[in-house]
């Protein structure tokens, strides 16, 4: 999974895209509104967390800018003021949750956890792909009720895979919710991983269509 | 004088009385003028004749052909009287004179003053000419009595001032009229101002009385001006929240959870919340702010779709087409948020909010299947901070009190109470 992270105080910023590594997530970071702006318009995140107290153009005229070009993402508004007018205009202009400061970065995460759920069409926070089961708030992936062990690399394509199961994932596709905007894409490494996976999870659960990408199958295993 | 109707009153009535005595002055003077020249021309009159009748008989003597024929100048002491000299002799006197003889200064005049025999003031004119054969020069002297000049006068005088009378009265009730249409006009921009300050406009509208309009401008400006310090003061607080609590924030995260420090931030979190909504609730309620209650309902539930849906719940909406709120958006957002972000967090299947104008009231009734408050927790639950759900549900507990300040700021009150769908209802009771 894939966050963009728009926070232009550089401490809480540091915390949060520390946390959301730690939580397994490619992390893109703006420090203000305008680059903000142009990153989610043009790269592509399954989450983005947006303060509304930026430099610049306001988190307010991103989100409503972001809206307009027509990018879907789900958004997670940072707000200080906790007034509910701050609210109602972030989610007038967009916003699918907020979080007020001073929060806590467990909650941040299991709130973007829950927003990229929800936009894969998911109700429950437990979501099953056959034998395999990701929690989304705890971030834990099991098969038959055990906890597999995985790299971070690893939850990340198969957490993408079982938020789109039964889908062909491209290869491009995938590569652009792994990666970071600064980090070279490269898809010899997601095959290799996607082979690793396929040792840890068991065979035949995650199949190869060539030429086209991958699909995890719930029916299969 | 305070009234300002009144000033204009007693300035219109001194006007006016100043400007009727003084007409009366003036055409009692030209009265006065006319009507003694009348009389002035009917001596003058008797002693044109006079004079024409004057001639010397054959003793040398001064003597008079004819005697003026006027019946007054034969009624004893009537005051028409005619005399003439010849030096100090009496040639001949009108019958009105009996034996009486009219004295006075020499030389030729009109319009003098004198007594008759009976000692009645008399008006004189007096003439002195020479004729041929005359050794001394002859005065004819022709009287009109004062008193029926001023008898003349006196009849002429009554109806001036009486007509005078009736046409100050007149201009008195017109001016009274003028005074009362026009600070009607003041009295309609007060009404319009009262709209303003109840919230049932924004502005006031141009009065059709130009010397209206500059104040109204004025006004005007000075609504708007309010309206912008009031949002730039807004605009400071939000930046004060933002540059306090992001730092607080990073320093939350720094710590580990069970840390000290957790607390004093919290508490420091808390603060700065409770005083800046202080600082926004104490600034100047902002006047003629009137806001729509559906659409802010509506972004109400907006905010709080995930939380209804993620608890499957409905819920259940009551509101009049067209109801508004007499106040600013932000308030009725603040009041409606908290209460209905409560009523989804302690509610079951469905939370309800229910608008209604019993008589000149507003009444917000928002409510859920919930557990409900016991009446023994409602005072705890409105003290600032209080928090009722300590088992870990988030939620800063000031929720209820800023609800219970928010409607103080509008004169009315939030009242807890039990549901009839079992849980708790909230209801704000405001002036419609």
């Amino acid at each position: 999974m894939r966050a963009l992270i728009v926070e232009d105080d550089k401490v809480l910023a540091q915390q949060l895209i520390s946390a959301f590594h730690e939580a397994g997530f490619a992390i893109d970071h703006a420090e203000d509104g305008t680059n903000g702006e142009f990153m989610g318009a043009t790269e592509t995140y399954d989450v983005a967390i947006l303060d509304l107290g930026l430099p610049g153009m306001s988190g307010i005229e991103v989100l409503t800018r972001w809206r307009n070009q027509g990018v879907t993402m789900p958004v997670l508004i940072l707000t200080a003021r906790g007034d509910w007018t701050d609210k109602v205009a972030g989610f007038r202009a967009g916003a699918d949750d907020y979080a007020v400061k001073p929060f806590r970065l467990d909650e941040v995460i299991l709130r973007a956890q829950t927003l990229i759920r929800r936009a894969a069409g998911h109700s429950r926070s437990i979501i099953v792909a056959g034998p395999l089961s990701l929690d989304t708030q705890l971030g834990v992936i099991t098969r038959d009720g055990s906890p597999l062990k995985l790299t971070s690399f690893e939850t990340r394509i198969l957490s993408y895979l079982i938020h789109h199961q039964n889908r062909i994932i491209t290869r491009t596709e995938l590569s652009e919710h792994l990666y970071e905007a600064e980090t070279d894409r490269d898809f010899k490494s997601i095959e290799v991983v996607i082979g690793r996976l396929r040792k840890k999870i068991g065979d035949g659960l995650i199949t190869t269509r060539r030429g086209e990408g991958y699909v995890l199958e719930s029916s299969a295993g | 004088m305070k009234s300002l109707r009144g000033r204009l009153l007693l300035l219109a009535g001194v006007w006016l009385s100043a400007a009727l005595l003084a007409a009366f002055l003036l055409i009692s003077h030209l009265l006065n003028q006319f009507v003694t020249d009348r009389f002035d021309a009917e001596t003058f009159a008797v002693a044109d004749a006079l004079v024409g009748s004057l001639g010397i008989d054959s003793e040398e003597e001064v003597s008079l052909s004819t005697l003026p024929a006027d019946p007054r100048f034969g009624l004893p002491f009537s005051g028409w009287y005619w005399q003439v000299n010849s030096g100090g002799r009496i040639v001949a006197r009108s019958a009105s004179l009996l034996d009486g003889r009219l004295t006075g200064s020499t030389g030729s005049y009109v319009g003098g003053s004198g007594t008759g025999a009976d000692g009645a003031p008399l008006r004189v004119l007096r003439r002195e000419i020479t004729i041929p054969d005359a050794e001394e020069p002859i005065a004819i002297t022709v009287t009109a009595p004062q008193s029926e000049i001023e008898q003349s006068l006196r009849e002429i005088r009554a109806p001036l001032a009486f007509s005078l009378i009736v046409l100050g009265v007149g201009l008195a009730a017109a001016s009274l009229v003028q005074v009362t249409a026009g600070l009607r006009s003041l009295d309609r921009l007060g009404d319009d101002l009262r709209n303003v300050r109840e919230g049932k406009e924004d502005r006031i509208p141009l009065p059709d009385v130009a010397e209206l309009q500059p104040l109204t401008h004025e006004i005007n400006a000075a609504l708007d001006q309010n309206a912008t310090h009031l949002s730039r003061s807004r605009h400071h607080l939000g930046n004060l929240a933002h540059s306090l609590k992001t730092p607080l924030a990073a320093l939350a995260n720094e710590l580990p959870s069970d840390h000290n420090g957790q607390t004093l931030i919290a508490r420091m979190d808390r603060l700065i919340g409770w005083h800046l909504r202080r600082a926004r609730q104490a600034g100047p309620k902002q006047m003629g702010r009137r806001c729509e209650l559906r659409p802010v309902i509506d972004d109400i539930l907006l905010v709080l779709r995930w939380p209804l849906q993620d608890k499957n719940m409905t819920a259940r909406i009551v509101c009049p087409e067209g109801a508004t709120f007499s106040g600013e958006r932000q308030d009725l957002e603040e009041i409606i948020g908290n209460l209905a972000e409560n009523a989804v967090k302690w509610g079951r299947r469905q939370i309800g909010i229910t608008v209604s104008f019993p008589g000149d009231r507003l009444v917000l009734c928002i409510e859920d299947d919930g557990p409900g408050m016991a009446q023994t927790d409602v005072p705890k639950a409105m003290i600032r901070g209080s928090r009722l759900d300590e088992f870990g549900l988030s939620g800063s507990g000031l929720g209820l009190s800023i609800v219970a300040d928010l409607a103080a700021l509008h004169g009315g009150e939030l009242r807890l109470e039990r549901s009839s769908m079992g849980g708790l209802a909230a209801i704000v009771d405001l002036p419609a």
